[in-house]
């Protein structure tokens, strides 16, 4: 009976919990340590894991070079989390110089923090908002999954800052801009939002 | 007292109620649930049916990790249907700037993890993870410090093919280490003390291994081992240190372990591991040379896990033909070239070499760094030429392996192509193995979020003079996301073919269901976005469901 109790007190509580980011301690490529949570300053992150034997992974990590850099005024990272261990950790570096991503990558050399996040297969990708709240997860890459990807960070984008009368977003094809104040900057009010 | 009792236990479970409640808390699940049934088994008792729920909860400033297990059969290992067989692995962790506690089961990779690397992979039932505890202390912003207290009874096989495992051994471990950081060096001092008990049937299944300990042990104990049938306990210590350097376009990392263990019956021995790499750029060309040599083969360690310098190959066949490393008797090196033009076309080049050490001897000349480089360029030169000039080193089982690749997106970013040639060849205790391998992988992305994407490869093989032609190809269509449909066709030249098809639903976010049906070849299998490495099937159907929640 007090079994049930103990399980039913677990579930209840479970109701009330966020889902949010849990913090770690990781590597980066250089060997400094950093915490996950200092990347969650400003705006939504997205974070992939990843090892050097996975094909779809690096196939994605093209899709999430352009979007880190495209979406970078909005606020928005990509945070590129490597499970190599140490049979190939020597590698990435190597790897990841000869393809110039522009994202921070950080190192989890016994996949702690993929288990922390409920991975099981790479690439694994978990969308996380501005305020530290997991908002998807998505396992696996398939050639055309960056389109769907790209929606999610846009729908995370306009959360970060809520519409007010003299807040603009400006999303064009290339771009995403979030202007603050923008009456008092005088921005026309008929500014074309496309998406 | 009975009523006190049982007072003082509803206190406790009202407390942890409103602790659950009160506390900052979270929790979530992740399942992942496997069924097969192939042309030998039903649906009452199929070929495999695994199940594993991960549990991830935090209370305050506290991580607890339980996986649990329900496998009735599993596809490798013991069955695990009973309430205590259900944890798999548990363990409670703490941080803070200055503290990392990890209480249960430890999960620890020490520098390029030459002296000590534990984790667990499923796919081959293995899992080295000490119960114990382990704290990292962070004493200011150059140093911390590393101790590690644990046992385990690992287990292992001394065949893949095994089901279950057929050597337990009994460890105890004790580490202390530290790390100290400057400026763009780092670098790492580690000492390991651990003891192994080894009982008679573990040493008659050591004993079958095609190693220089398996050889040592026929040579010198058999007989006495079946008549007097002796357990055996050793004491070994290792000293590792380490260092690495970088900048912007430099790297190098060195580190060498020396090793004081015994050989089993024997007298004590002084062995070590060494590793070194230099990564650097010139022309934007990415050069990185690796260099190992791992020399203690009387020891059967569980704990050393360094780098295997050499390939892991993603292609399918290639796959097939994996050099595996012998962590406790290796020598050799791989250089890889890589560059990404302007255009965006990649080139990889991969070179990797390596050897054995035998009973009296070891190559001459073969640790030089001069002998090293050359070996390298004669190695390409001579496979450009075809001609073999690892036959010459017959007695140190070699292995070389070459690798080429071009990859690149093309037509507005529409089609992607890989093409690969790779060439595979090894002297083993039982055979020779030379192979050629011709991957090629296509996607061309249709209209918004679908796409196609081929795997086609042929490969060339001969094996104890025996040739063998493979195909393998594998059309895959990407719906939009929600769903993907594969179909795979392995074929022998005059001999068996495979083939299957799995289909993938997305059900939402959190939810997949993957169904196959037909037969497949073991080894890498790259279905639905992700590659995996799958056992043999054959004719049959295998269900795999992943959530979170």
């Amino acid at each position: 009976m007090n079994k049930y109790i103990l399980i039913i007190s677990i579930l209840l509580a479970s109701l009330f919990a966020d889902d949010k980011l849990p913090d770690t301690f990781l590597k980066d490529l250089n060997g400094k340590k950093v915490s996950v949570h200092e990347y969650l300053d400003g705006g939504p992150v997205l974070i992939s894991f990843w090892f050097l034997a996975c094909e779809p992974c690096k196939k994605e990590m093209k899709f999430l070079d352009e979007y880190h850099q495209k979406y970078s005024d909005s606020g928005f990272k990509v945070l590129s989390i490597n499970t190599d261990n140490s049979r190939t950790i020597n590698r990435v570096k190597p790897f990841v110089k000869s393809k110039k991503y522009s994202f921070p990558i950080l190192n989890d050399p016994k996949s702690l923090f993929f288990r922390k996040l409920g991975g099981k297969v790479c690439p694994y990708t978990v969308l996380v908002d501005h305020k530290g709240n997991i908002v998807k997860k998505h396992s696996g890459y398939n050639p055309g999954d960056e389109v769907k990807l790209e929606k999610e960070i846009l729908d995370m984008i306009s959360l970060l800052t809520p519409a007010s009368k003299d807040t603009l977003i400006e999303i064009s094809k290339d771009s995403v801009k979030v202007i603050d104040n923008a009456l008092e900057k005088d921005v026309p009010s008929t500014q074309t939002i496309e998406e | 007292m009975f009523l006190l009792h049982r007072q003082l236990k509803n206190k406790f479970l009202i407390l942890s109620l409103c602790s659950f409640i009160y506390c900052q808390f979270d929790v979530d699940f992740s399942l992942e649930s496997k069924f097969a049934k192939d042309s030998n088994s039903s649906f009452k008792n199929p070929t495999f049916f695994e199940n594993y729920l991960d549990v991830n909860l935090y209370i305050d400033d506290l991580y607890i990790f339980t996986q649990l297990e329900y496998s009735y059969p599993p596809l490798m290992g013991p069955n695990q249907n009973s309430l205590s067989d259900a944890i798999n692995m548990v363990y409670v962790e703490f941080f803070n700037d200055q503290v990392e506690f990890t209480l249960g089961n430890l999960f620890s990779m020490y520098g390029m993890g030459l002296s000590l690397h534990t984790y667990e992979d499923q796919n081959i039932d293995y899992d080295n993870s000490l119960y114990g505890f382990q704290t990292i202390y962070t004493l200011n912003d150059s140093y911390s410090l590393f101790i590690l207290a644990g046992k385990r009874n690992i287990l292992s096989r001394v065949s893949p093919q095994e089901i279950t495992p057929s050597i337990s051994l009994q460890n105890r471990v004790l580490s202390i280490g530290l790390n100290g950081m400057k400026d763009n060096l780092s670098f790492q001092y580690l000492t390991m003390m651990y003891e192994q008990d080894y009982d008679y049937n573990d040493i008659l299944s050591i004993s079958s291994l095609p190693t220089m300990l398996g050889d040592y042990l026929v040579e010198n104990h058999l007989e006495s081992m079946i008549e007097y049938e002796p357990d055996y306990k050793m004491k070994n210590l290792e000293h590792n240190i380490g260092f690495n350097f970088y900048s912007d376009f430099f790297e190098i990392v060195y580190e060498r372990a020396l090793i004081y263990y015994h050989k089993i019956y024997g007298e004590r021995q002084e062995g070590y591991r060494e590793y070194m790499s230099t990564y650097f750029n010139l022309f934007g060309f990415n050069f990185i040379l690796e260099h190992k040599d791992y020399n203690t083969p009387y020891l059967y360690s569980h704990f050393s896990n360094p780098p295997i310098v050499s390939r892991e190959s993603n292609s399918i066949l290639a796959s097939r033909n994996l050099h595996t490393v012998n962590f406790n008797n290796e020598i050799g090196h791989q250089l890889e070239i890589n560059k990404t033009f302007e255009s965006g076309l990649n080139i990889v080049f991969n070179y990797a070499f390596a050897m054995h050490y035998n009973e009296n001897d070891k190559p001459e000349n073969f640790k030089s760094l001069y002998t090293y480089l050359m070996e390298s360029l004669v190695g390409v030169s001579n496979i450009l030429n075809n001609k073999n000039n690892i036959s010459n080193f017959i007695d140190y089982k070699p292995y070389r392996q070459v690798y080429l690749e071009f990859s690149n997106w093309i037509l507005q970013e529409n089609l992607y192509y890989k093409i690969g040639y790779d060439y595979y060849h090894e002297y083993l205790y039982d055979k020779t193995v030379l192979s050629k391998t011709y991957p090629m992988q296509f996607t061309y992305k249709l209209n918004a979020g679908s796409s196609v994407t081929i795997y086609f490869e042929i490969q060339d093989e001969v094996k104890n003079d025996a040739k063998h032609r493979y195909y393998y190809l594998s059309p895959s269509y990407n719906h939009f996301g929600k769903w993907t449909a594969t179909l795979f066709y392995d074929i022998e030249e005059n001999g068996d073919n495979w083939l299957g098809l799995d289909y993938t639903i997305n059900i939402n976010d959190l939810n997949q269901l993957s169904v196959f049906y037909g037969s497949q070849k073991g080894g890498l299998v790259c279905a639905n976005g992700s590659c995996v490495i799958q056992p043999d099937f054959e004719d049959g159907l295998k269900l795999t469901y992943r959530t979170s929640f």
